[in-house]
């Protein structure tokens, strides 16, 4: 009986929290279109035309668009027009706006599968390793690469590794996706691009061939994502961990005659991962939304590369439909980070009802 | 042989980076079987690291210098040392002979695990075999029972359970089932070892008059109040029946009323379970209402130990007095202490008390008292008293 009336607290957050995700993607989509705004509606208008001799009439658009409807009206036609998946034309890639979003997001999506539990768990592990033997020698050296890690620029240790593992052994790790011999194979017509993400189409389509080449290409860019961002969450987990194992609660559990190991793992690391969960939802979110710079140096197109490109060619629905993208990937993430708060922490779940 | 543990010349010492600090100094105290011995005296004068030391449990940068704590397990057995026995055998000694209460059972208690999840864990931990006793019993009351569809496919798992349960119950640390609980989802095979010890928890519970205690058992720590949070507390301490139940200043944080139940608690448990409690406080009333004997430390050291009624009718040492004139009494002005407590890096050299000491002479200044008994059971450790059995309380 009173198991479910713990889930029912539990369900009781997580619809709370599930009700508040429309208020605050309303507040998003309000700031998208208020940047819009800014914009001349002749301006606006091109976010329509997909050909420039359509230009002529611009006129027309505007009127067929009503950007000169007053503002509610034109929010209304903005909101439904996205709703039916028209978020306008992407000069930089020459296909909808929608469209290039699913074509270079499996890109990004792919770099991020790998690099953020190799992020996420090895920044724990190594984390709670040097808190649990501080100041001793796994301390200090963990510490000393998480300082180096953090201070090293991308473009510099992407360069670097392109230069060793490229240069040096020559093509070991190459950058871009796929060579061009593989990227004929997976857009031929016997392979099938269930997801678009390589390595999982080349695994269900039993292609091993394909499955080496996109992680040969992975390599790099993921090693440079990993160790630049492991060391944040490396030094975040040791300095929570720290604090939790001075709490009153680990002199408890010691007191108890538990052996050090559980003391560690048990008691004081699921205290310790609350900071550390925001973080990392913060990076998974960074991560999926294009890492500009990664992508950039290692020539491999998602949806970094692709934002990018329509910010310096002032591709205006391209970057506005990027911002939107951000919103609400940010929102999403911050809904399951909160969740997992919840799952880890028994005090969240009461929220505005505290006994 | 009446001594169940024997503090001899313990010496800790913290190495800052300000220099060291004398936190103990060559502590000695007995504490006899089934007696509540209190330890009183100021904030930072080392109580809790006295009980911190008996369970090894200083931390860094503190060091336990020298000196013995000898500990009898059993009556007749040889006492053991506890400061030289290895870690495998402190830990068991911890939670289980030795346990320990804290002053803040909110702090004590680890918010993200239930009650009954962080008492069971004692359990399971030192009373494994009892445990696996119960599970085995009811696992054959299974096997032996009515014959049917849902028995006919039960059976190999409960046998595999048999087994498991009959080998902890031989051997608590027997390899098998050790590794078994270390594999995912095989180690559901040893659920009811949970389930046992959640049922020995919720008696527990009953046991320190924690009201619904199978509610209680399944709350976290912030859905309780303090008192109960301190209940919880003792069930947890009380466990495994330990021979010796430090008590940190359990009641400091609660407030009074609290405090008197708690306090009529620890008594009636200390009677029922037979165990030596060392009850740490720095409020005298209290360890005047549940202490056999009592012991006042000042910076690091004992300065005197007698029975209770000798301590308050008879103190002899000039600390005691003034600690004593410094309780308030209704009507009457409190007497502070004239001076600070002394900085531990820089303590003052002979006596420490002598910057403070209203009768303080040369000899105060140049050496350390020793502790010594000038009535039956009643030792201080003073120049000024030394012969002097009849001084009188103010």
């Amino acid at each position: 009986m009173q198991l479910w009336g713990f889930a029912l607290e539990f369900r009781a957050y997580i619809i709370r929290r599930l009700a508040l995700v429309v208020p605050v993607l309303f507040g998003v989509s309000l700031l998208v279109f208020a940047l819009l705004q800014m914009f001349s509606p002749v301006e606006r208008a091109a976010l329509y035309v997909t050909d420039p001799k359509q230009f002529a009439n611009i006129t027309e658009i505007i009127e067929k668009y009503g950007l000169n409807d007053p503002l509610w009206v034109q929010y209304g036609n903005w909101i439904s027009q996205i709703f039916h998946g028209n978020l306008g034309w992407s000069k930089v890639v020459s296909l909808p706006v929608t469209d290039a979003i699913l074509n270079f997001l499996p890109a990004t999506l792919e770099l991020a599968i790998f690099a953020t539990p190799l992020i996420i768990l090895g920044g724990i592990f190594l984390g709670s390793k040097a808190a649990a033997h501080k100041d001793k020698a796994v301390d200090h050296i963990t510490r000393a690469g998480a300082i180096m890690g953090w201070s090293l620029p991308t473009f510099w240790l992407g360069l670097m590794l392109l230069m060793i593992f490229y240069g040096f052994f020559s093509g070991l790790f190459p950058p871009e996706r796929l060579s061009t011999a593989m990227n004929i194979v997976v857009h031929s017509e016997a392979f099938t691009q269930y997801t678009g993400l390589h390595f999982l189409d080349a695994i269900l389509n039993g292609n091993w061939q394909v499955l080496g080449d996109s992680l040969r290409h992975l390599f790099l860019p993921v090693i440079t994502l990993t160790v630049v961002q492991l060391a944040f969450i490396m030094r975040l987990m040791r300095s929570s961990m720290l604090e939790s194992l001075g709490k009153g609660y680990i002199l408890t559990a010691r007191a108890k005659g538990l052996d050090e190991n559980t003391v560690v793992s048990k008691h004081a690391r699921r205290n310790a991962l609350i900071p550390v969960l925001t973080i990392a939802g913060y990076i998974f979110a960074l991560l999926v939304n294009g890492v500009v710079i990664t992508e950039t140096i290692f020539n491999y197109k998602g949806l970094g590369w692709w934002a990018w490109q329509s910010a310096i060619h002032l591709d205006i629905p391209s970057v506005l439909a990027f911002a939107l993208f951000n919103g609400i990937l940010f929102v999403l993430t911050n809904l399951v980070v909160d969740l997992l708060y919840a799952k880890i922490d028994p005090r969240v779940r009461l929220g505005g009802q505290a006994a | 042989m009446n001594e169940l543990l024997k503090i001899r010349g313990l010496t800790v010492r913290f190495y800052t980076y300000e220099g060291v600090v004398q936190a103990l100094e060559d502590v000695n105290l007995d504490i006899n079987r089934k007696e509540t011995f209190g330890l009183v005296g100021e904030t930072g004068c080392g109580k809790t690291l006295t009980a911190l030391s008996i369970l090894r449990l200083v931390f860094a940068p503190g060091q336990i210098e020298s000196g013995s704590i000898y500990f009898n397990v059993d009556n007749g057995n040889e006492p053991v040392d506890l400061l030289t026995i290895s870690e495998d055998q402190i830990r068991a000694i911890r939670g289980s002979k030795i346990s320990m209460v804290f002053q803040e059972p909110g702090a004590a208690l680890n918010p993200v695990y239930t009650i009954g999840d962080q008492i069971s864990e004692v359990i399971l931990l030192h009373r494994r075999q009892e445990v696996a006793q119960k599970a085995l019993r009811t696992v054959n009351k299974l096997l032996a029972g009515k014959k049917g569809f849902i028995s006919l496919l039960a059976k190999p798992v409960w046998l595999m359970e048999r087994g498991l349960y009959q080998r902890i119950a031989q051997n608590p640390r027997a390899e098998g089932p050790r590794i078994v609980s270390r594999i995912l989802l095989v180690r559901g095979l040893l659920w009811r070892l949970k389930g046992e010890s959640i049922k020995m928890t919720i008696d527990l519970l009953k046991e320190v008059e924690i009201p619904d205690p199978a509610r209680v058992a399944r709350q976290h720590p912030h859905q309780l109040s303090g008192g109960m949070k301190q209940r919880g507390v003792i069930a947890m301490a009380l466990a495994c029946s330990p021979k010796l139940l430090i008590a940190d200043e359990p009641t400091t944080s609660l407030d009074v009323t609290i405090q008197a139940q708690i306090l009529q608690l620890l008594n009636q448990l200390k009677s029922e379970f037979e165990s030596s409690i060392l009850y740490i406080t720095h409020d005298l009333g209290v360890a005047a209402e549940i202490c056999d004997r009592v012991g006042v430390m000042y910076s690091g050291s004992l300065c005197e130990i007698a029975p209770v009624d000798e301590i308050y009718a008879n103190p002899l040492h000039p600390y005691t007095k003034a600690l004593l004139a410094a309780v308030p009494k209704p009507g009457v002005e409190p007497h502070a202490i004239g001076g600070i407590v002394p900085d531990p890096l820089a303590l003052p050299s002979g006596c420490r008390f002598h910057p403070r000491c209203p009768s303080a002479t040369e000899i105060c200044r140049e050496h350390i008292p020793t502790m010594g008994e000038l009535a039956p059971g009643h030792f201080v450790a003073c120049h000024n008293c030394q012969g002097e059995t009849g001084g009188s309380s103010r």
